[in-house]
């Protein structure tokens, strides 16, 4: 497979870290340049994820710099290849052994993560449905619970009723932006989507 | 409601028609691709097809007959609202983002991603054109029932002619813009709609002085039935039956909706999954909005017209809004809803056409009978005359079908989907153990299921409010299968791939194998 069609996922940990580091890809550094630089990109992002998703994105987006972009990822995985050659169990340098970036992810719990984001959202939407279960069943069942009035002509009944939609407006809203904010950016980590998640688990 | 209001309603209605209609030219397609023709390029903007999406689930039922039967039975009618604004729950959590694909119609398209395509096609083919032709009966005969309602004793006579005149503007609309004009006749429809109908809930409220409280306690007073009005069981009565039989309302309403082809063909119209989930969060939020308002209605109908009133008008309580309309704004006001009941009746049964006619020209046509090798120009042909196909004989079907008791058909269509369509549709999305043997099973095991069991329930036979209420061969209970046939649906599905599981999973992998090996991969 030609390497500027394979998914980002499959590139060495350590050319991803080379490739949105601060190095100039037209410049020869020292091991110990490449070694300070690697873990200065590596803390500055924190997490794995966070950084799998700005090389995704990276290299996904459309722009007059695609050239730029692919020399530079050709750069990052000749570098990475080069120094897991040579120290193959380098431990100052840990991220220099040759681990794939989704090898990376899945020691790292990623796929676990989103996989549990994911069960959230559904576990939230359970109390939505069980409510609309509970008022259907029970306008059969506790007729007297629903015709307790709770202000005016207002009974429990209706207060329900209202509940429900209120509730489905509420969630609705919720589901949309935890997706956003939560389990959007871990799929895009891992460059899957839910099903292709639950498929592999 | 006298003759004086045809005069005034006709030439409203029939400006608005012309104007829909040169709409639907104006967005033809006009590159002539099947991929423009089915789902607009999936260009559309999430609010744009949100919009519309909400349009789709919003039928006269719930513009009519929702108000009506919270103004007949009080609290159980409000139970109906509940149901559809709850399922799109179940469509965001399960549905939406999944079914989500570029280059993708139709349901046997979705499912064709991962078993044998002819096989799949061919069957979820055959129930989307089952529920498709369903639904639209359903609702050309509802629409010609309404002309009674407006125009009084006059308008007998006329049912069939607007049956007609509203098949056949379906019919073009969909030949002459496909996807597009759909959308657009949606779009308009649902912004009238949610202007009209907050109008509408706002006047009565203002009639309250802006009280809630006092339009229920009015509402429980002019209902005849004083405080039980606003509590459960004046609908369902007492009795096991009854009570199995609103559970099975609500399952086939729950599931249903994830099953139906014309909301499901919307999914595709959007670029991207995530706009796929923006489109059904707007729809969502506009569902819920809207029943706020129509619950006003109804109650408002209930506190201003009166429940006896509404009754005698139309036992079903269908114009219980015309009423309220006439009552609150006089005969223009009930033009105007009029008019928009037309509009939201003409704007679904284009949109279930363009699924059954995409279905046919897709499914059957492109997949089973030419085995995907017909050219593009031909397919949209094809896509063409089956809208043709398709609108005459619903029309022609509703015109015949006009004195007979077809209520029946819209349980029927969502019962068949959610024991038909959805169990299959949802465990190709989310079983991997999932086979085409299994969703053969599925599907034709539903169906056959959910519309014999109708067959044999007191809808069809056996009862005053039967189609044939002469004979009795009512077996099944239930008035509505769905309890019975969506377990069979699932159990089916189930039992078509577990047992075959380990012998296909030996055969894929051999399979990979080979693929693996051969030099054109």
């Amino acid at each position: 497979m030609y390497p500027q069609s394979r998914p980002p996922q499959q590139d060495a940990l350590a050319a991803v870290i080379l490739y949105l580091s601060r190095l100039d890809h037209g410049r020869l550094y020292s091991d110990d340049e490449l070694a300070r630089a690697m873990n200065d990109c590596y803390a500055s992002f924190g997490s794995l994820d966070t950084l799998s998703l700005r090389y995704g994105r990276s290299l996904s987006s459309e722009g007059t710099e695609a050239r730029a972009r692919r020399e530079r990822r050709a750069w990052a995985s000749r570098v990475a290849a080069d120094l897991a050659r040579r120290h193959p169990h380098a431990r100052s340098v840990p991220i220099a052994s040759g681990t794939t970036l989704s090898a990376a992810l899945e020691a790292a719990g990623v796929p676990r993560r989103a996989r549990a984001a994911h069960r959230r959202a559904l576990l939230a939407g359970a109390p939505v449905i069980a409510l609309y279960l509970l008022i259907s069943g029970s306008a059969n069942a506790a007729r007297d619970f629903m015709a307790l009035p709770v202000a005016g002509p207002l009974n429990v009944g209706l207060g329900l009723g209202l509940l429900q939609l209120v509730a489905v407006a509420a969630w609705v809203l919720w589901y949309g932006r935890y997706s956003e904010t939560s389990l959007d950016p871990l799929l895009e980590s891992l460059g899957t989507s839910t099903e292709e998640l639950r498929h592999r688990s | 409601m006298t003759s004086d209001h045809v005069t005034a309603d006709l030439p409203v209605f029939a400006v608005f028609l012309v104007c829909a209609l040169f709409l639907a030219v104006w967005a033809a397609p006009h590159r002539g691709t099947v991929t423009e023709f089915y789902v607009s390029d999936g260009r559309l903007t999430p609010a744009h097809n949100g919009l519309a999406l909400f349009g789709d689930v919003m039928s006269a039922a719930a513009l009519l007959g929702s108000p009506g039967l919270i103004a007949l039975t009080g609290y159980d009618g409000t139970l109906s609202v509940l149901g559809p604004a709850v399922s799109w729950v179940v469509v965001l959590l399960l549905v939406a983002e999944p079914y989500h694909g570029k280059g993708q119609f139709t349901i046997g398209d979705r499912m064709a991603r991962r078993l044998r395509p002819r096989a799949v096609h061919l069957s979820a083919g055959i129930a989307t054109l089952l529920v498709c032709l369903m639904y639209l009966t359903a609702q050309l005969v509802g629409a010609s029932a309404l002309t009674v309602g407006i125009l009084g004793t006059s308008g007998r006579g006329m049912e069939q002619g607007v049956a007609a005149v509203l098949g056949a503007l379906m019919i073009l609309y969909i030949v002459l813009g496909g996807m597009g004009a759909a959308t657009l006749v949606q779009t308009l429809k649902a912004v009238l709609l949610l202007v009209g109908g907050t109008a509408l809930a706002l006047a009565v409220l203002s009639r309250f002085d802006w009280n809630p409280g006092a339009l229920l306690s009015a509402a429980a007073d002019h209902s005849g039935h004083g405080e039980r009005f606003l509590q459960p069981g004046l609908r369902f009565g007492d009795g096991g039956t009854t009570r199995l039989d609103s559970a099975s309302e609500q399952l086939a309403l729950l599931i249903g909706a994830a099953g139906l082809p014309h909301l499901l063909m919307r999914i595709n119209a959007v670029p991207s999954r995530r706009d796929a989930r923006r489109s059904v969060q707007y729809a969502a939020l506009l569902t819920c909005a809207f029943y706020v308002a129509a619950g006003v209605l109804g109650f408002g109908a209930a506190a201003l017209v009166g429940t006896d009133a509404i009754a005698a008008d139309n036992p079903s309580g269908n114009t219980a809004v015309l009423l309220l309309a006439a009552e609150i704004g006089g005969s223009l006001l009930l033009s105007l809803v009029a008019c928009l009941a037309f509009a939201t009746v003409l704007a679904v049964v284009a949109g279930i056409t363009l699924a059954a006619a995409t279905s046919l020209a897709h499914d059957i046509y492109g997949a089973v009978i030419t085995r995907g090798t017909v050219s593009e120009q031909r397919e949209l042909f094809v896509t063409r005359v089956a809208a043709v196909v398709v609108g005459t004989s619903a029309t022609l079907l509703a015109m015949f079908a006009g004195g007979l008791n077809v209520s029946f058909l819209i349980g029927l269509a969502f019962a068949v989907a959610a024991s038909a369509i959805a169990p299959a549709l949802l465990y190709s999305m989310f079983w991997q153990g999932f086979t085409t043997r299994g969703a053969m099973w599925s599907i034709y095991g539903g169906l056959a299921t959910s519309v014999s069991l109708m067959c044999l329930s007191p809808q069809i036979s056996g009862s005053a409010t039967a189609v044939l209420p002469d004979l009795d061969f009512s077996v099944f209970p239930l008035r509505n299968p769905a309890i019975v046939s969506v377990p069979v649906g699932f159990l089916l599905g189930w039992l078509g791939s577990a047992p075959f599981r380990a012998a296909s999973r030996a055969a894929r992998s051999e399979d990979r194998i080979t693929r693996g090996v051969s030099p054109r991969g």
